[in-house]
């Protein structure tokens, strides 16, 4: 109860910010930059970073996810993901503005508690990695803001392995929310502002 | 604006579900103390020994569809209560030990459970202790004293001996249920020596183990020690106490099921 009442306040939080990134959804012809927030998803209970959309609609994404104690459980939980989305099908008029798009995503924990190679004792691969996973997410996006579904690559390995049926998707999908903002920013306005800064001057 | 608020509706349904992180490391609280909730249901059963049967299921990691197919054919045997000899999950993740914790609440009979090498990553000590309990415990049925003993050397500490031995030497009739079989004990060879000590005790019975995958029959001072294989394609085994409690042993595929030696 304590995990899923403090996700709903994620959500909670975050949507006093759905109006804006629907308007800002209504003009997503602004720019290829956006800021990504949502929770779930595989993503963490709390992920916000930067995207870059390009002209064919494809989608680059690297987020920072923070799962604090108080929900992740024992500890907090930091991640870094990075998320490329292809667009599948889109419907960009207006009020009936939707888009599915479909990637994958790298997920990323390296803590004292996780590992990229076995403990020593063990041969390598004795023990698969859990310092990091593959998943792949169908996104269903109106307005900027967005449902999400995420299945890890070890999950789908647990559907193959087992009898038809007998896992769900239920079972092993972690769903999210969120939204894109669609921000008036460019690479060169940062090295401009890096310029602005030179002590030495013109 | 009716299919914005339908929408926006039914995403919050929906990311209430599944688990916003795969390191997500909360325990549920439908799945606390399990091995006390399951050791009260199943009591003491008879003062003096009386013959009975028991299962046993290893190595549901990955293979919780199996695991769960493997219930119901577990349970048309009607055993006194099933054992899980360990590796539970395999990547120590909160979602595998959920599915396991759930599936050994829908068994008709009390089912107990031994920590594998799998269930002591990352949070999976802590996960295994609030959700099932300590790994050393023990507990007497029909006049058999049951110990399940964590001997997963590398991943969650060097063995408690001493607790083994305290028990053996306390009771007549002891049965230990461990995941790794003497002489399998990874990266400490001395622990599994001194596993193999205890069965020079009259009060040893035998022990019962998994982790390889296949089933296997061997005696140690002429005791059986019997590995059950991965529950995978609904493989689990039965102990048979006899009246002359002796152990007869049967291993099981589906519905065949052969008696071992």
């Amino acid at each position: 109860m304590r995990k899923v009442g403090l996700h709903n306040l994620a959500l909670i939080l975050l949507l006093p910010q759905l109006p804006q990134a629907a308007l800002a959804g209504e003009e997503s012809g602004a720019g290829p930059w956006f800021i990504n927030v949502q929770t779930g998803a595989n993503q963490g209970i709390l992920a916000a970073g930067p995207g870059y959309r390009s002209e064919w609609g494809m989608e680059l994404s690297v987020t920072w996810g923070y799962s604090p104690k108080l929900v992740a459980g024992y500890h907090d939980v930091t991640q870094l993901n990075t998320r490329l989305n292809f667009p599948i099908w889109k419907n960009r008029e207006g009020a009936d503005n939707y888009e599915i798009l479909a990637g994958p995503s790298l997920l990323i924990n390296a803590s004292d508690d996780t590992f990229f190679k076995p403990p020593r004792p063990y041969p390598n691969k004795y023990y698969p990695p859990n310092a990091w996973f593959t998943s792949l997410s169908l996104t269903v996006r109106h307005l900027g803001f967005f449902l999400e579904v995420s299945l890890l690559d070890y999950y789908m390995e647990v559907l193959a392995r087992n009898p038809a049926g007998s896992v769900s998707l239920r079972d092993v999908g972690s769903l999210g929310l969120g939204f894109i903002y669609p921000v008036d920013w460019q690479p060169a306005d940062l090295l401009g502002l890096w310029r602005d800064e030179d002590p030495t001057g013109p | 604006m009716i299919n914005k608020i339908l929408f926006l509706a039914t995403g919050l349904m929906m990311a209430a579900c599944g688990d916003p992180s795969p390191w997500s490391n909360y325990s549920s609280p439908r799945y606390k103390d399990l091995t006390a909730k399951h050791l009260q249901w199943l009591g003491q059963g008879s003062t003096e020994f009386t013959p009975f049967h028991f299962a046993l299921i290893a190595d549901p990691q990955v293979m919780i569809g199996h695991l769960r197919e493997a219930r119901s054919r577990v349970d048309r045997q009607d055993p006194a209560f099933t054992f899980i000899l360990g590796d539970l999950t395999d990547r120590s993740l909160r979602k595998e030990f959920e599915w396991v914790a759930a599936e050994v609440e829908k068994f008709n009979r009390p089912v107990l459970t031994t920590p594998g090498n799998h269930d002591g990553l990352i949070y999976g000590k802590r996960l295994y202790r609030d959700m099932f309990g300590d790994p050393n415990y023990a507990f007497t049925y029909n006049g058999i004293r049951f110990v399940s003993f964590n001997n997963n050397a590398y991943e969650w500490g060097y063995p408690d001996f001493g607790f083994v031995e305290a028990e053996v030497e306390a009771h007549d009739n002891v049965v230990i249920l461990a995941h790794q079989a003497p002489g399998r004990i990874s990266a400490y060879p001395e622990a599994n020596d001194r596993f193999r000590a205890f069965y020079e005790s009259d009060h040893v019975l035998g022990s019962f183990h998994g982790h390889t995958h296949q089933f296997y029959y061997d005696e140690i001072a002429g005791k059986p020690v019997f590995i059950t294989a991965r529950v995978e394609h609904s493989r689990y085994s039965l102990v048979r106490f006899t009246e002359e409690m002796k152990l007869v042993i049967e291993s099981c595929e589906k519905s065949a099921c052969t008696t071992l030696p």
